[in-house]
């Protein structure tokens, strides 16, 4: 086993533990800081696979920023330090449900991950792939590169979703006293 | 993997832009809308739906001088298509986007509802997100298109603040879509993982060199494929997924289910036929057993459901559930007879449905009740108008000859067996004979039931109460041009009987309502006596995306 192998497979057990932890800890600031460590752990991972500019961008804006907020809104709903989730499941049969599919699921991803589910073509690298710019011009380079040329009509199409999410926020947040209307 | 060449330092140019032109007229009418609501004072804001439909008319024109001229190719690096077919689903979406805003001003008055400046623009930017989802040529604009129309109508689904309904419709829709949406984006990471490409082409070609001559799927791709079907199955609201549109079709405000009921079909749709039936055509293999048994499932399971419905609103909604079944019966068959069929299918369900829905709008009370099928009895006698459009767009739902609906369903179980789905094609006749019982029951509830003189208070009602008449009367005359004169029923306490009057409101219907109904009854009638012209602009729509 290589050093690369180890690694993945510890940050693997890392991620599934503490993505399971999300959902499980009753307490919903465990749950947001076990969502950290698993933000955290796919940051390795990116940078495992040698794209630094996505684990640095995973770390400032997920773990960092995003987190953040996150546990300033959990805090804030619970200021009395009353964060878990109490009451009793009212539908136990999906956890059957849920448990019998997932192991479907789970069966056929690690066929497919044996099977060797990447065709050769997929990863084939020529002179115009992302792995030869990324060795011409670096990696961040190549990243702003695609993003504000081939991919800038997406890049774009976000600023519009950007627009209805702050809409939203005003629309569904905002009140009326009784006479503002006229 | 291998990117187009072009990918590192592709700079747009003004023809790109020029394939785009609708969308972008769309969003500048949006825009325009949003900061026209400044400055516009808070009486004459109805004229806000009319700059919005400039927009929308404006849009239709140019799209229709690019199916004319235009010359039908991808734009920014092959992120976005102007096919015709692209052209054909816009055409579509904008009518419905016309005929919502013509619904609206009257609608949004009697509702209560106070932010018009974004109400109107959500309704542009959510159209904008469907032209955007049903040209998509890249999984990534499938993809942004689909979270632009998504969270606009989320939005909007939850915009009636007063009413419980609502917020509960904007909160369902909300989780439930987001949750299939991350269920689309994994589908779509896997199938980029095994093909190594997000162009619909690119796949195409990958699919059609490699899976398909060996017929050896790769698992990785396989389990691409599902995850997205599941993520279209839920946009479509086909069976099982479809727990979420009865109550976001009915919760949300009237005007918006009939725009999203319409425009969020024919996007999903168009996108689904564009991902499965062209770009995953080589492989039909996979993935249309899946898709076979969701269409049986949601031909049967709609209609069924639609049956025990009392409430017309949410008969309605089932109704678009059964209709998203046959709509899928045509991507099974997946020939391109079927696809145009399918197109077919769309443009007839805009207008009938829209039309069902504009009655429902306009017959529906501030409290948002008066919609059961109780309150539809004796409707000829006292709307003859509303009846008249209500029963000839259920006719139309039910498949009847001369309408439109007759013609959707004869093109795609027409298109089903000579593309040897015989069995798809029965089951549809079948469930089509099923949904004939509760479009007609409404017809029969209409036009041959005695109204009930007073009827009692329903148990569930949760109705604020109501503004006293004469504020409600002064809201209504400062209005502008805006004719809404809505004498507001106060509905008090239940423990008082004698005060309970839910009585039918006779509230005038406003004029933009009346031409959207005539516009939606014309091209139901007009289309179903004269089908042609719809079955050559579909027939051309689909040899443009599959040959």
């Amino acid at each position: 086993m290589t050093a690369q192998q180890l690694a993945f497979f510890v940050l693997a057990f890392v991620a599934v533990a503490s993505a399971l932890g999300v959902i499980l800890f009753r307490n919903a600031v465990y749950s947001m800081l076990s969502l950290i460590v698993n933000l955290l752990s796919l940051a390795l991972f990116f940078l495992s696979l040698q794209a630094i500019f996505v684990a640095t961008i995973q770390v400032l804006i997920y773990a960092g920023a995003v987190m953040v907020l996150f546990l300033f809104v959990v805090t804030m709903l619970a200021p009395e330090a009353d964060t878990n989730v109490s009451g009793s499941d009212r539908l136990r049969w999906q956890w059957v449900a849920t448990a019998g599919l997932a192991v479907i699921l789970a069966g056929g991803l690690i066929l497919a991950v044996a099977n060797g589910a990447v065709a050769q073509d997929a990863k084939a690298a020529g002179p115009n792939s992302l792995a030869a710019q990324v060795t011409k011009v670096g990696n961040v380079q190549a990243f702003g590169l695609a993003l504000f040329h081939g991919f800038s009509f997406p890049f774009e199409v976000t600023s519009v979703l950007l627009v209805i999410a702050v809409m939203g926020a005003v629309v569904l947040s905002r009140r009326f006293s009784g006479r503002e209307r006229e | 993997m291998i990117l187009a060449s072009s990918v590192f330092d592709f700079t747009p140019t003004a023809q790109d832009w020029l394939r785009i032109l609708p969308e972008l007229i769309v969003l500048g009418a949006a825009l325009l809308v949003l900061l026209a609501d400044l400055a516009i004072p808070a009486k004459g804001r109805g004229w806000l739906a009319l700059v919005g439909l400039l927009g929308v008319v404006a849009a239709a024109v140019v799209t229709a001088g690019m199916w004319i001229s235009g010359d039908g190719l991808t734009a920014f690096n092959g992120m976005i298509a102007s096919d015709k077919a692209a052209l054909f689903a816009d055409l579509v979406i904008l009518f419905a986007a016309a005929l919502g805003l013509l619904f609206s001003p009257g609608y949004v008055e009697r509702q209560g509802i106070r932010q018009h400046g974004e109400y109107y623009t959500l309704l542009l930017l959510a159209a904008l997100g469907m032209m955007l989802m049903a040209s998509a040529a890249s999984l990534l604009i499938v993809f942004a298109g689909l979270e632009v129309l998504s969270l606009a109508l989320y939005i909007l689904s939850a915009f009636i603040v007063a009413r419980p309904r609502s917020q509960e419709a904007g909160m369902k829709y909300f989780i439930l879509s987001s949750f299939a949406s991350a269920f689309l984006l994994y589908g779509m990471a896997l199938t980029y993982g095994a093909t190594g490409a997000t162009a619909l082409t690119a796949i195409h070609d990958f699919v059609a060199r490699h899976a398909a001559p060996t017929g050896d799927f790769r698992p990785l791709l396989l389990a691409g494929l599902g995850l997205m079907a599941v993520g279209f199955c839920f946009k479509v609201s086909a069976v099982p997924f479809q727990a979420w549109t009865p109550d976001v079709y009915v919760g949300a405000p009237t005007s918006i289910t009939a725009f999203m009921s319409v425009g969020t079909k024919v996007a999903a749709f168009v996108a689904l036929a564009r991902v499965f039936m062209v770009a995953l055509g080589p492989v039909a293999a996979a993935w249309s057993p899946v898709l076979w048994a969701v269409a049986v499932l949601t031909m049967i399971g709609g209609n069924l459901y639609a049956v025990t419905q009392r409430d017309v609103k949410r008969m309605l909604a089932y109704s678009s559930v059964a209709n998203a079944g046959y709509m899928l019966v045509a991507v099974v068959t997946g020939t391109q007879q079927a696809l145009a069929a399918l197109l077919i299918y769309l443009a007839a369900y805009a207008t009938m449905n829209l039309g069902a829905f504009g009655v429902v709008l306009a017959l529906e009370r501030s409290d948002g009740l008066g919609t059961v099928l109780e309150d539809f009895n004796g409707l000829a006698r006292r709307r003859r108008g509303l009846a008249a459009v209500l029963a000839v767009c259920l006719l139309a739902l039910a498949g009847i000859p001369p309408t439109v609906g007759f013609a959707g369903k004869f093109a795609v179980f027409y298109a089903a067996i000579a593309g040897g789905r015989l069995e798809l094609a029965i089951i549809g006749v079948l469930t089509s004979v099923l949904g004939m019982f509760y479009y007609l029951r409404v017809i029969w509830a209409m036009y041959f039931v005695e109204p009930q003189p007073a009827r009692p208070a329903p148990a569930f009602v949760v109705a604020p109460a109501a503004p006293p008449a004469s504020a409600s009367a002064a809201a209504s005359s400062s209005t502008g041009g805006v004719a809404v004169a809505e004498p507001r029923i106060a509905t008090t306490v239940r423990a008082d009987p004698a005060a309970v009057s839910v009585a039918e409101t006779p509230h005038v219907v406003y004029p933009g309502t009346w031409l959207a109904l005539a516009l939606a009854l014309i091209a139901t009638i007009a289309l179903g006596i004269l089908p042609g012209a719809l079955v050559d602009l579909a027939t051309q729509a689909a040899q443009s995306l599959l040959r």
